[in-house]
């Protein structure tokens, strides 16, 4: 084929491609969840169950968390038997991922071991992004509760995906 | 094996002189341009990713699955279309060592042996080049893990 | 008759009497374009694979050459014809296709003189009357044999040569009779192997340029003649490299011959902008190159005494991996219009 004709048909393929990608867009983002991945947003922590001690609660972990030096944005939101933990890691510091990860779960369940809950703890950029997404839709008081918990299930079975 | 021949004197002036006239390959430039290409390729499999990651349900984990696919995919048009040959002069190991370069040399060599029919000639032919690859890769994955292994039954 | 060592001198005056050239694609964008009987748009010349493709050029050149000389194929007596792929299928189908009782020949890129010193030798001790010799090949199907495949993107070092595609065929008979001046034969040497120890198959040149100074050498003493005697001498594909190589090597032995008379076919088929490394190579470029161009500068008076050596690589894909060296012939024919 020569070289002309195929100069055209990639370049077919290629806008084929970005209309198909553009069409892909999630619109549902609104607000900090779009650039949660390139600056740090950290947003309030929230509670599926709006109660006092829950608020209290979360605002304790988020404080906890981002005591430490390696961790510089985290998002939480607590509900009724796991709680969910994401946080970024600084870029020199992302050698020591895994180190991290299992420091900071031992440490949140050892401090809050009387409130008997789950911490799924994640550094992962899409949970990240789904819990700020979530945390987003929570601030909104006419966001169905029940669709909130539902999406803290989902998010909590995507953490748990290794391919 | 028989071993290899000394050279005599008259071949090794002769190699003295065709030393001198030949053209080196430019290794500094080779490199630099390598470099360039590889890390632009790599750049996209970021981008890829995080397209990926924003628009659909994968993790950052998850994520490497269907980017690996799309650069193969790419590197499988660019095949087709005779323009990855080019990218391969000017980039060498740049555009040979990502994955992209291991879709390139399985699809060159499909492409190439489909007249000797689809089983012999593009089953027998098709890793032809990517053979080594695989072969090699999955035995040192083995002796690293193997390593590894006994690394920690020691106590490391 | 022999003289010298390995030198055939033809007293009967064999002559060329007509050609077919053929080329593809490259070969028909680079300098040399109007040089060509037929040439092609894509290489594949509108046949399945790049093997059917090769044979294709190989018979149109035949046929070129015979309807150029106004004879059928049935007066002519031999077949002498060779290329690079393995077998030399393409060459033997094509002689298939023509029935003309057939000799094949291998000298890799060396074949074109190989068979054109043994048609000029049969002709002048009438052991025929009419002889079609020449070479073809197809830069696909050698590049799937000896190389990777056509799309693979690997580096190729500058001193790397590109092969023709396409096909160089002569017609050689007595010249008795015929008045006007047409290019003759009149000697011819045969090359012995030559190998210097060098292993890189992207270097070609390197390699085969001891080979063609052996044999000019040889030629040039067992004629004895003076190093500038020919107007020029013409190598087969020796590219940029092996052709500096080669002047180098003249001199060093004192071969004292003017620099503009050592030309070589694979830096005329092509020019810079095409992006072909050290020039082409293969076996139909030195066939091409001189049944066309060649041919037609010297019947504008151009040239009217050559020495043209064509030169060969005579390794094979099985060689290289074993980490044999590359040992190399070169042939050589000296043509005078007259």
């Amino acid at each position: 084929m020569s070289n002309r004709k195929a100069m055209k048909v990639l370049m077919v393929i290629l806008i084929a491609c970005l209309f198909i990608t553009t069409g892909c867009m999630d619109t549902k983002k609104k607000g900090d969840a779009k650039w949660a991945l390139f600056k740090t947003t950290n947003p309030n922590p929230a509670v599926l169950n709006e109660t006092s001690e829950e608020f209290a609660f979360s605002e304790e972990i988020h404080k906890f968390v981002l005591s430490f030096p390696e961790i510089y944005d985290a998002a939480i939101v607590v509900g009724d038997k796991q709680v969910l933990v994401a946080y970024k890691v600084k870029q020199m510091q992302r050698f020591k991922m895994k180190k991290i990860e299992k420091k900071l779960k031992k440490k949140l369940e050892k401090k809050f071991k009387d409130q008997n809950r789950k911490f799924t703890v994640s550094s992962d950029f899409k949970i990240f992004l789904e819990v700020v997404e979530l945390n987003e839709n929570l601030k909104d008081e006419k966001y169905s509760r029940k669709k909130a918990k539902k999406h803290f299930k989902k998010i909590i079975k995507l953490e748990k995906e290794k391919t | 094996m028989s071993p290899k021949q000394p050279l005599t004197t008259k071949q090794k002036d002769y190699q003295k002189l065709e030393n001198k006239d030949e053209i080196k390959r430019p290794l500094l430039r080779n490199c630099i341009k390598a470099f360039l290409v590889g890390g632009f390729i790599c750049l996209i499999g970021q981008c890829i990713t995080v397209f990926y990651i924003y628009f659909f349900n994968f993790t950052e984990q998850t994520a490497s699955n269907p980017t690996v696919s799309t650069l193969v995919f790419i590197s499988m048009l660019l095949t087709g279309f005779g323009l990855y040959k080019k990218l391969g002069q000017l980039g060498g190991a740049g555009s040979a060592v990502p994955v992209t370069g291991f879709g390139n040399a399985v699809i060159s060599a499909a492409i190439e042996h489909r007249s000797e029919g689809l089983v012999l000639g593009v089953g027998g032919n098709i890793f032809k080049l990517a053979g080594s690859v695989i072969v090699f890769g999955v035995f040192s994955a083995f002796v690293v893990a193997l390593i590894k292994t006994i690394f920690q039954l020691i106590g490391g | 008759m022999l003289k010298g060592k390995q030198s055939w001198t033809f007293a009967n005056a064999p002559a060329i009497l007509t050609t077919g050239v053929t080329g593809g694609e490259m070969e028909g964008e680079g300098p040399l374009k109007d040089d060509f009987d037929l040439l092609y748009d894509d290489n594949y010349v509108n046949e399945d694979t790049h093997e059917k493709a090769h044979r294709k050029l190989l018979e149109d050149a035949v046929t070129i050459a015979l309807k150029k000389g106004n004879l059928k194929k049935e007066k002519v007596q031999f077949f002498l014809a060779g290329d690079l792929i393995n077998q030399i299928t393409p060459t033997s189908f094509a002689a298939r296709t023509n029935s003309i009782p057939h000799i094949g020949l291998f000298g890799a890129c060396a074949t074109s003189m190989e068979g054109l010193a043994l048609a000029g030798f049969l002709t002048n001790y009438n052991g025929a009357e009419y002889v079609l010799t020449g070479t073809s090949s197809h830069k696909g199907a050698v590049e799937k044999q000896f190389r990777y495949p056509t799309d693979y993107g690997g580096q190729k070092p500058p001193t790397a040569q590109w092969t023709v595609t396409g096909a160089g065929v002569a017609l050689v008979g007595k010249s008795v009779g015929i008045l006007k001046p047409i290019p003759k034969l009149t000697s011819a040497t045969i090359g012995k192997v030559v190998d210097m120890g060098l292993k890189d198959p992207f270097n070609m040149g390197g390699a085969m340029a001891p080979a063609a100074v052996d044999t000019i050498m040889t030629h040039h003493k067992d004629l004895d003649h003076g190093p500038n005697y020919y107007d020029a001498v013409i190598t087969g594909d020796l590219g940029q490299i092996g052709n500096k190589i080669a002047y180098d090597m003249l001199q060093e032995k004192n071969f004292l011959i003017d620099r503009e008379r050592l030309i070589d076919c694979g830096m005329l088929i092509y020019n810079k902008e095409q992006n072909v490394f050290a020039g082409g190579s293969g076996a139909a470029c030195s066939a091409t190159v001189l049944y066309g161009h060649i041919l037609n500068k010297m019947k504008k008076g151009l040239y009217k005494r050559i020495l043209f050596v064509s030169t060969g690589a005579l390794l094979s894909p099985l060689s290289f991996q074993q980490k044999e060296t590359i040992p190399c012939i070169a042939h050589a024919v000296a043509i005078e219009f007259a």
